[in-house]
């Protein structure tokens, strides 16, 4: 097989970057590792035909992530698929009380099990819940978080915000809330 | 006391997420990368030439056979290019370039001299075939050097489409495909004896996804 510089370079960038994507993307499907694997090769493939106009742009790195992103909004439009989980009471007002004194915004109980998390992520609209994995996971900054999800910087700290809170008041009783 | 990244690393615990790896193999994503490049550039390719027959006002189709073409075949004296044996090009035509999963010829003056791009070009790859859905596709059965194959000749469909087509099998659910412009006016003889001519190696890939 015949390499090209566009393949070469291509293929450093997934051997160095598709593990921590696939990783992020379970968190973007709730812990549904082989949608997350086909999210990831649908947006490595694009990534691959809009390689000389990403690479000459620099934005390797955040192309992914947008396609990656999108990818996953996509999915859940599908109106064949029902991802949406039954809770007991509708989680959409953050908890009026916030975090309890002293504890950071991004702080939680111990004791929660990763199903409690998966659960609790799977409960936030897929935006919401790619804006929490870009900035609590995987450290972009608000502007970088913005540019990715094609929104405004305002938009992701309203999104992360209330789907921190979203979080929290989820995990907090995750028994009550969460099945 | 949590914070949220560590929460989320749990959430990804018990098969429900990979564990963390210095390398992945990119020979999945690449193949993968290249099939979605080859049906996008057959798309811009087939709707490019709708495009220009509408601009036009006038359809132009291909003949079957009998009129001279607007570049003739020549005997291939170049070097070969990886992966395949090449007989014969059109003549003022060279090859542009080759991968694992096609190989570009293009006019010696185009100035699109990206091979993964395949507008106006000719296109040679390999991969399946569905000779039940040929007929609804505009493909005529023929024979070439004993071997089954299909023609299109791009006669006009609604949309206006004057890509020609042939496809000859080189083993049993393996098919030689060749993708010509309107521009190259080629017959259903040119392009059977361009396709004998043209001899995939076992290091070519195939190109249809």
């Amino acid at each position: 097989m015949t390499l090209t510089s566009r393949d070469e370079e291509f293929s450093a960038f997934v051997r160095t970057r598709r593990s921590e994507l696939l990783r992020s993307a379970c968190l973007l499907t709730a812990g549904d590792p082989h949608l997350a694997e086909d999210l990831v090769q649908t947006a490595l493939a694009k990534l691959y035909v809009a390689w000389p106009r990403v690479r000459r742009d620099g934005t390797q790195v955040h192309s992914a992530w947008r396609i990656l992103a999108n990818a996953h909004i996509d999915e859940l439009r599908r109106p064949r698929w029902a991802r949406e989980r039954p809770v007991a009471a509708p989680p959409d007002q953050p908890d009026p009380a916030g975090p309890p004194d002293g504890m950071a915004l991004d702080a939680f109980p111990d004791g929660i099990d990763g199903a409690a998390v998966r659960a609790a992520l799977a409960a936030l609209p897929a935006g919401m819940r790619a804006a929490v994995v870009l900035r609590h996971w995987a450290d972009f900054s608000t502007q970088e978080t913005a540019r990715i999800l094609g929104c405004t910087e305002g938009t992701v700290k309203s999104q992360t915000a209330k789907g921190l809170a979203r979080l929290r008041g989820l995990l907090d009783s995750p028994a009550e809330t969460v099945r | 006391m949590n914070d949220l990244k560590y929460l989320l690393e749990r959430a990804l615990a018990d098969g429900h997420g990979p564990a963390r790896a210095a390398h992945a193999d990119p020979s999945g994503d690449l193949a993968r990368g290249k099939r979605l490049l080859l049906r996008r550039a057959r798309y811009r390719m087939l709707a490019s030439s709708a495009a220009a027959a509408i601009a036009a006002a006038v359809v132009v189709p291909i003949a079957l056979s009998g009129s001279p073409a607007q570049a003739g075949l020549v005997a291939y004296t170049g070097t070969q290019p990886p992966g395949y044996v090449v007989k014969e090009i059109p003549a003022g035509w060279v090859i542009q370039g080759t991968n694992a999963y096609a190989l570009t010829i293009a006019p010696a003056s185009d100035t699109d001299q990206n091979p993964d791009s395949f507008l106006g070009k000719l296109v040679v790859m390999q991969g399946e075939f569905s000779t039940a859905d040929a007929a609804a596709d505009g493909w005529v059965a023929t024979t070439a050097g004993g071997r089954t194959a299909y023609y299109n000749h791009g006669q006009p469909s609604g949309d206006g489409t004057v890509t020609a087509g042939f496809v000859i099998e080189q083993a049993p659910g393996r098919w030689l495909t060749v993708q010509a412009p309107a521009s190259l006016a080629w017959t259903e003889a040119q392009f059977k004896e361009f396709a004998l001519g043209v001899s995939i190696l076992a290091t070519a890939t195939p190109g249809q996804g």
